[in-house]
Formats: C-alpha cells, sequence, structure tokens
C-alpha cells in the first residue's frame, strides 16, 4: 500500500531558550519492505538538520540552533511505499536480553512459566497478545515515556508503548528475541508502538501489534526499532534556559495506493 | 608541534578576571601601606572609613586595627585580600594550560604566603612577597604565554582594574589618562575580540574639568560583558 | 643511585607545594583538595624485566584493541565459543550503540593504563587493566621533572630511560586519529573532578585546548569549539576524561550536563575521533579479564607474555566449586565496581560474611571473579623519617597510534597504611617515581 504520511511536533516554550539540540527518529526506517517514495524533513526556525543511521539502522534527523527561540516545530512528511512487515535478519542475541523499560517483574516470570510449553513463534506471540488483554486495559493517558513493563503489568492498566513492552518480556523470557517498533498507522492520530519476533527458522523478523491483538499489515509505517522505547524516542531536545515546555504532535497517515510499487517504479 | 589558538567566551572571561583581581591585589596592598603610616600615627584616625568608602566597600569596623586585620585576613568578608587571591586562583587554576605550571606556580606561592600570615598574623610590612610573588606572575606569564590574545586579555583585565581604582583614589588626571591610554593599546590590538569602541564611551565620560562618576560606572559595565 | 636524592627530599617536597600537585577527593560530599603524597625513594625497574614488559605490554593491548573491534562487529570470539556471549551482552561496558562501526583508524583503545604487581618470585602479574579513563600519568611526569630540579645530579649519574615524553606521546596518538586536521581538545567535566590537575596539566604539557562542556557544540554533522564573536573552530580528535554514560544526553544519560549533545552522531558518522572510543567497558571490564590471555592467542596467535594473577570465574561450574571450597583464602572481587571498591578478601569475612558470599556467589554467579592472593614484593618507603615496608602497584601507560607504545615510566602507588592491600589513590595512597634502567 503506497502511504502519504506527515509528523508535525511542536514544542512552545514559556520563556525563550537557546543553545538547543535536538534529535528526531520520526523518518520512515529505509528497508526493502518500505520504499520510500518521497520525504521530506523541515525545521522552524531555521537550521541544518543532519542525518545519520543509528546502531540499530533507524533514521536519527538531528540538528542545533544557538539562538534564542520560544517555540520550535518540525515536521517529517512523505510517501511510502509498504510491503508485508517482514525483515530478513541474523539472529541477534541482544534481543533477547533484559533492557531498562522490559526487565521483568516475579508476575511476568510467573506468566511466561504458564506460556512455557507453547511450540513455534507465531503461536506465542498470539498467546502472550491475548494473555496481555487479560491482564491489562488500555486506558490513554495512564501511564508515560517512563513506564516499564513491571510498572505497567502491576496496575493492569496501559497505552500501546505499554503492551509492546509487556509482549517483548514475555518473548525474552520465553527464549524468543523480540524488539520494540515505533511507527504510524493508518487512521491513528498519534505515533503507535508494536513488537518484533525473530523467527529462527525463516532468520527473519515477523511483526505483531499487541494492542490491536492482530498481525501488522501494510497500513502501518516502521520509524525505529530497538530494545524497548528508549531506542526509538522520536523527540529528544537538550537546551540552554529556564521554563516549560509543551509539546503538541499531530500524526496524520492517508491511503494513496492499494497494493505496492516497490518493483514497478525502481 | 603546532599549537592551538581557540579562545571560549568562558576562558575569555577568565582571563580578563584574572588580570582583574591580581591587579586589584597589588595595587590595593600599595594603597593600604600609604594609608597604613597614619593608622600608626593615631589610633582614633577614621582613615579606614574613608578607604572603605573609595573601595566601594562597607566598613563595618570601629577601629582601623581591627579594619586592617579584617581586610587582609577575613574569609568572612568578600573583599578581603585573601579571598582576592583565592579569586585569583579560582581563574588562574582553570587556565593551568594557557598560563603554564610554572607560572602557576607564582600564584601558588603568594596564596600559601598569605595563608601562613594569616596563621601568624603577620603585619601588613611582612605582605611584600605577596606583591613580590604576583610581579614574578606578571613576568612569567609574559615569557610563557605563548598566545599573544590570551595576554592581552589579562591585560586589559589588569589595566581596567588598575584604572578603576586609580579614580577611585582620585589620582591626577594625567596618571589616569596614562593608564587609560594603555588600556586602549591593548583594546586596539585586540579590536577583534574586545569591541574598541568601548573606549570612546569610557572617555566620554572625561571633561575638560571633571572626571564624572560615570566613567568608573562605564569601565565597569562595559568590560564586564 | 638515589642517595643523593634522598637528601633532597625536603627541596622535592618544597618544589610539589609550588607546583601545587594535588588531586580531588570528596570527603561528606563536600570537594577538598589534596597534596597527593609523594615518597622520593623510586621504584626501579631493571632492563631485561622491562624489556619482557614492554614486549608483554603492547602483545596485550593490542589484543585488547582487536577484540574491541571484533565484539562491535563480526564477533568471531563469541561465534567461535572462546567468550561465552553472556559475557558481553550482561556487562555493564558493553554498549549496543557501538555496534556496525568501527572507529577512525580503527583504534579503540589509545591510552591503556595497565595494573600490575610484581610476586616475591620476580614475576609481574596483571591485576587489571583500565581501557576507558585511566588517569595518573600526569604525576609521574611531574616528578620527574621536580626531582630534576631538586637533584640533577642524580639524573645524570643514572642510566635510566628519559620519561619526558608522554605528552609528546599523547600527542603523536591525538594527531594520528585527528579527522581532517581539526582542532585537537581535552574535554574536562571540570574544576570539581577529581583528576582536574592531570587535565589541565596535560593539556599544557600536550599544547592542546583544555576545553569544558559548555565549549563544546554539535552542528551541521561537526563537533565544534565555540569562539569569541561567533568564531567557531571544527574539532577533529576529543580527549575525553569524562564517562561513556555522560558523554551525550541524547543517546545515554538524558540528565546528564556533562556532555555533548548529538557527538555520539558525529562520532558515528567518522566526523569526530573520541579518544578512547566509546564501549571500551566491555573490555575492562572485571570478568572479561579472565579472557585476555585467551584473546592474545585468539587474534594475535601467540602465546601471552604477561600473566594474569589467577583467576577463578563462579560462571563456570567447575570454578564455583572451587572458590566456594576456598573462599577463605582468595579475594573476591565484584565486576560491576571500580577503583578499588568491592574487593574483599576472604581472610577478613566473619562466618557469617563467608556463608552469605557464598549465597551470593550461587545466586549470581556471573557478578563475581575470585583471584588467588598474590604476595607482592613491598616497597621501601619513608615514613616518619623511618624506612618501612609497603605494599605497591604499577599502572604502566600503553598508547596505541600509528604503533603501540609503551611509556617508560608509569604510576607507582603505595599504601600508607601499613594493613591496606588497596594502593588506590581515592584511598588515601601515595605515588613514587618509576625508574626504567637501560642497561
Amino acid at each position: 500500500m503506497v502511504l502519504k504520511y506527515s509528523h508535525i511536533t511542536v514544542i512552545t516554550f514559556s520563556s525563550p531558550i537557546h543553545a538547543h539540540s535536538f534529535s528526531m527518529r520520526c523518518s520512515p526506517y529505509q528497508s526493502i519492505c518500505q520504499h520510500i517514495i518521497e520525504e521530506h524533513v523541515s525545521a522552524i526556525p531555521n537550521c541544518n538538520i543532519s542525518r545519520n543511521t543509528d546502531f540499530m539502522g533507524n533514521t536519527v534527523d538531528y540538528g542545533y540552533i544557538d539562538d534564542y527561540h520560544d517555540s520550535f516545530a518540525f515536521e517529517s512528511r512523505g510517501l511510502v511505499s509498504v510491503d508485508r512487515h517482514i525483515y530478513p535478519g541474523d539472529f541477534n542475541p541482544l534481543f533477547l536480553y533484559e533492557s531498562p523499560l522490559t526487565s521483568p517483574s516475579a508476575a511476568l516470570m510467573y506468566l511466561a512459566h504458564q506460556l512455557g510449553s507453547t511450540t513455534g513463534e507465531e503461536a506465542l506471540i498470539r498467546k502472550i497478545s491475548d494473555l496481555i488483554h487479560v491482564h491489562i486495559q488500555y486506558v490513554s493517558g495512564s501511564t508515560d515515556v517512563c513506564t516499564s513493563a513491571e510498572a505497567a503489568f502491576a496496575q493492569g492498566k496501559g497505552v500501546c508503548q505499554d503492551f509492546a513492552h509487556i509482549a517483548i518480556c514475555l518473548c525474552r523470557l520465553c527464549g524468543v528475541a523480540a524488539r520494540y517498533v515505533n511507527g504510524y498507522m493508518l487512521g491513528e492520530g498519534q505515533t503507535h508502538a508494536w513488537v518484533e519476533y525473530y523467527v529462527a527458522d525463516l532468520k527473519e523478523w515477523h511483526a505483531f501489534d499487541p494492542t490491536n491483538n492482530k498481525a501488522v499489515d501494510d497500513t502501518y509505517i516502521k520509524l525505529a526499532h530497538g530494545r524497548d522505547y528508549n531506542d526509538c524516542c522520536t523527540n529528544h531536545g537538550v537546551f540552554r534556559g529556564a521554563g516549560d515546555q509543551t509539546i503538541h504532535v499531530s500524526t496524520s497517515v492517508r491511503e494513496v495506493l492499494r497494493g505496492n510499487i516497490i518493483n514497478s517504479t525502481i | 608541534m603546532t599549537y592551538n589558538i581557540a579562545i571560549s567566551p568562558a576562558k575569555a572571561s577568565r582571563l580578563y578576571w584574572l588580570g582583574r583581581y591580581s591587579e586589584r591585589v597589588c595595587t590595593v596592598l600599595h594603597m593600604l601601606h600609604k594609608d597604613y603610616d597614619e593608622v600608626l600615627d593615631n589610633e582614633s584616625t577614621n582613615v579606614h572609613k574613608s578607604f572603605c568608602t573609595r573601595l566601594g566597600i562597607p566598613c563595618e569596623e570601629e577601629n582601623a586595627r581591627q579594619f586592617l586585620k579584617d581586610f587582609l585576613y577575613n574569609r568572612e568578608k568578600e573583599y578581603s585580600v585573601i579571598n582576592m587571591l583565592e579569586r585569583v586562583k579560582d581563574n588562574a587554576i582553570l587556565l593551568r594550560e594557557e598560563l603554564k605550571s610554572e607560572s602557576l606556580a607564582y600564584v601558588e606561592m603568594a596564596i600559601n604566603y598569605m595563608k601562613k600570615a594569616q596563621e601568624d598574623e603577620s603585619r601588613l610590612y611582612d605582605l611584600q612577597p605577596v606583591t613580590d610573588f604576583l610581579f614574578a606572575f606578571f613576568g612569567a606569564i609574559e615569557e610563557r604565554v605563548y598566545n599573544m590574545e590570551v595576554l592581552n586579555l589579562i591585560l586589559i583585565g589588569k589595566y581596567v582594574e588598575k584604572s578603576d581604582l586609580y579614580i577611585r583614589f582620585d589620582y591626577t588626571r594625567n596618571r589616569i589618562e596614562e593608564m587609560l591610554d594603555r588600556l586602549e593599546y591593548f583594546v586596539n590590538v585586540e579590536s577583534s575580540l574586545c569591541d574598541d569602541r568601548k573606549m570612546s564611551v569610557v572617555r566620554s565620560g572625561i571633561t575638560e574639568v571633571t572626571l564624572s562618576p560615570i566613567v568608573l560606572d562605564n569601565l565597569n559595565n562595559i568590560f564586564a560583558a | 643511585m638515589y642517595s643523593l636524592l634522598l637528601k633532597q627530599t625536603d627541596a622535592v617536597n618544597r618544589w610539589m607545594e609550588r607546583y601545587g600537585v594535588r588531586f580531588g577527593i570528596y570527603k561528606n560530599g563536600e570537594f577538598k583538595e589534596q597534596l597527593f603524597p609523594f615518597d622520593a625513594i623510586p621504584r626501579i625497574i631493571s632492563h631485561a624485566d622491562w624489556q619482557k614488559l614492554e614486549v608483554g605490554l603492547k602483545q596485550r593491548v593490542d589484543a585488547l584493541n582487536a577484540f574491541l573491534r571484533d565484539v562491535y562487529t563480526e564477533k568471531s570470539i563469541v561465534k567461535d565459543g572462546v567468550i561465552p556471549a553472556d559475557f558481553i551482552y550482561s556487562s555493564k561496558g558493553y554498549l549496543p550503540q557501538c555496534e556496525g562501526f568501527e572507529p577512525y583508524r580503527g583504534i579503540y583503545s589509545h591510552i591503556s593504563g595497565i595494573d600490575l604487581v610484581q610476586a616475591e618470585g620476580g614475576e609481574w602479574y596483571v591485576l587489571e587493566d583500565n581501557l576507558r579513563v585511566p588517569s595518573g600519568a600526569s604525576y609521574p611526569m611531574i616528578a620527574r621533572d621536580l626531582t630534576r630540579k631538586a637533584s640533577p645530579e642524580t639524573f645524570t649519574d643514572s642510566s635510566l630511560i628519559d620519561n619526558r615524553n608522554y605528552a609528546q606521546l599523547l600527542r603523536e596518538s591525538m594527531d594520528y586519529v585527528n579527522v581532517d586536521n581539526g582542532l585537537e581538545v581535552i574535554l574536562t567535566p571540570g574544576r570539581y573532578n577529581s583528576a582536574y590537575f592531570e587535565h589541565s596539566y596535560l593539556a599544557e604539557k600536550a599544547r592542546v585546548v583544555l576545553a569544558y562542556p559548555d565549549d563544546l557544540f554539535v552542528d551541521n554533522g561537526h563537533v565544534y569549539y565555540k569562539g569569541l564573536n561567533n568564531k567557531s573552530e571544527r574539532v577533529g580528535v576529543i580527549y575525553r576524561r569524562i564517562s561513556d554514560e555522560y558523554m551525550d544526553p541524547m543517546t545515554f544519560e538524558p540528565s546528564s550536563l556533562l556532555g555533548v549533545a548529538n557527538l555520539f552522531e558525529v562520532y558515528r558518522q567518522g566526523n569526530v575521533a573520541i579518544v578512547n572510543a566509546f564501549g571500551n567497558g566491555v573490555a575492562d571490564d572485571k570478568g572479561l579479564y579472565y579472557f585476555v590471555p585467551k584473546m592474545v592467542e585468539y587474534y594475535l596467535n601467540e602465546k601471552p607474555i604477561l600473566k594474569n594473577a589467577p583467576t577463578y570465574l563462579p560462571f563456570y561450574e567447575e570454578d564455583r566449586k572451587y572458590v566456594l571450597e576456598n573462599l577463605e583464602k582468595l579475594v573476591l572481587k565484584d565486576v560491576s565496581e571500580a577503583g578499588g571498591y568491592g574487593v574483599m578478601f576472604g581472610r577478613d569475612m566473619s562466618p557469617e560474611k563467608l556463608k552469605e558470599m557464598r549465597h551470593l556467589i550461587e545466586t549470581e554467579s556471573r557478578r563475581w571473579i575470585a583471584q588467588e592472593v598474590i604476595n607482592f614484593i613491598d616497597l621501601d618507603i619513608i615514613d616518619n623519617g623511618e624506612k618501612v615496608k609497603r605494599k605497591a602497584d604499577l599502572r604502566a601507560f600503553v598508547i596505541s597510534g600509528e604503533q603501540t607504545k609503551v611509556w617508560a615510566s608509569g604510576l607507582t602507588r603505595f599504601t600508607r597504611d601499613s594493613k591496606s592491600f588497596i594502593v588506590n589513590s581515592s584511598q588515601g595512597g601515595g605515588f613514587k617515581d618509576t625508574w626504567v634502567l637501560d642497561k
């Protein structure tokens, strides 16, 4: 499917700040599953935007504004042709180890123990997702970006990020490598999170959306993956100056064309 | 071996204040010597009060002898000579790579001497080595600092301080003008670092007959930036 | 050899005071600077010993650099089963952010501090590798400078190798990795760091800029030094004296005020060299120490020249059994602690403590290493006018650039307390000059 996306981050500061560095992960992940037809990033106040690929292969756009300013806006928009989210790759043990936001609690270990006998990665992720829906209720605003799998599980409430963290924690406890994915989704007004799990026999990463309890299809645009949310953070900023900041983010994803054009246009 | 010559704003500020504080210690000790004779002659003198007024510092001591002790050694008083020496050291220690360890050693010796003098409650006359060490320090940096911008920023601080104190202590017009000329020389040399229009602002307060207090204010405000 | 120098002890101390040779410590939360006690009797290393040490140190550091290159790229040493994957991935010093990237000119540890002790039989043992921010080189530098001033005759008569080239070695290494001939800086966290004296002294002697975190910024894919009036200079190499986790709030500890935002991106793009590289902690982890002789064999196909202290990894069942049975005579180290902390002697433990540690060894076996206690050769020091013996170690400095070179000197630290075995300067030790004989 060909999708047109736009993601705008606007930050306003209660008093002017300066020496402002930013780092954004809100451009589509470059891979054979996602062909980027067109993309554009821009910032206000005007500044140099540099691009790099991080250790996960994610695209990072970063820059610096020296002068005083009281608002900052960053836009990422473009057209991307999405195929199925299946990523070939070698096994990486890193995704079997716990990370700060996915470290297990006794309750999660007990849950994983019950799943122990499940065979096949896909069957496992489906079971995990079903189980999460038994224990966790989706309540928007019930957690923040620092909430760990353990904490969200303990309070029985969470958002997509928490569903993903818990699923990753359980996969890893069951010996299946899993990673966090941040992205956009058709019809969603904000960024979404899901998981990729490693299918050892096929040497492929497959994607599953525990929040919506379904496999990820071509209506999703992947931005970044990592051990947990911390590796995929869409917006990081460091600046000098006092005062509060208010962040407003808006995302829109529209369908432009059904089917994908990966082979036909190149 | 080549060397690097970059100076950050923070470093420039340290150089400037290093110049000011080290000059302040030397000149203030000199001024004290001049007034101290009078204290010895007359116990009940209020000479220390006018000394404080000129320096723009509060005078809490009734007695001139007590004042002298506090002014030299009291760490509770922000303006005491020992604290000013600490400020010299605070700035100098952050500039080792520019000043060189050999020059820094003189600051170290000045402060060590002062600490010893504080313990022994030494008389003012015994503090001559502090001035000697600081003069040696000025000589050492002139010899060892290879980046002229670094040296000139210290000298700008030094001559701002000297002009400031000459104005406060009512030196003659000629002496003050001489000092401002020296300052102007270094400001002109470093016009890329230090806006040379500053000098005309400073001098605008000097008229044919009077030296308005605005000269002092301008001198301090303009160069603090 | 040093009798003339000893007569000048007072002169040496006066010079030390004059130069303010200090290091900072925190006591009850307050920063204090204290003089680093210097003992005028030098440690003397014979020419034959040095030749062996020099070759052994180069070999060890070359192997460690090869390991770091491998562990962040191919990981063949793990794939070939020499080191269990668990020792890499659960090491605190392993930084996944460094995966798939090789720093400019392939050097990870530009400045390595290898801690050694000499056992009573004369054999040298490596106690620890320091590949992150090893400090201490400035003290022997200034000690030699000042002892030469106090007693020049000593040095005209002695046939020892001149060690006054450390700054030059450092500068050569920085020049070698400097990207496109940019500005060279030493990055210090500031005056209240325990090694601030060293940072400023090395900047002076190597003639590079001493930069504070606020002096640097990242723009347009490069690091710049902020000059006066917006005259900024591009930086080509940063010898940083700040640990990895505080270096870039965007990639590591977000609350760090000591770092330079987005520095890590520039580093990964190859636009600036960082001395030492990021992620070196994985190789000087106390747990990985056990594997260093194996690295020498694996990467260089050579027999290791320097020995490790006999070490056991409770992670392996056989070793665990031995450690549990012999804990009373071993020294136990917590792999996650540094600087002399987390080091416990079995012989000092109460029966309850032994029981507790045995339990921890069984439940958290990856966390510990155990070593045989080595009987070091004690060195003479002058304590209150009397010659007494004290424990001492040697930190040797190895500098990697176009070639790997060993500085013919080092930091000899000794314990001032006769009962102590820990020579770390943060725990109140003193230091000596180290003489390497050239014949």
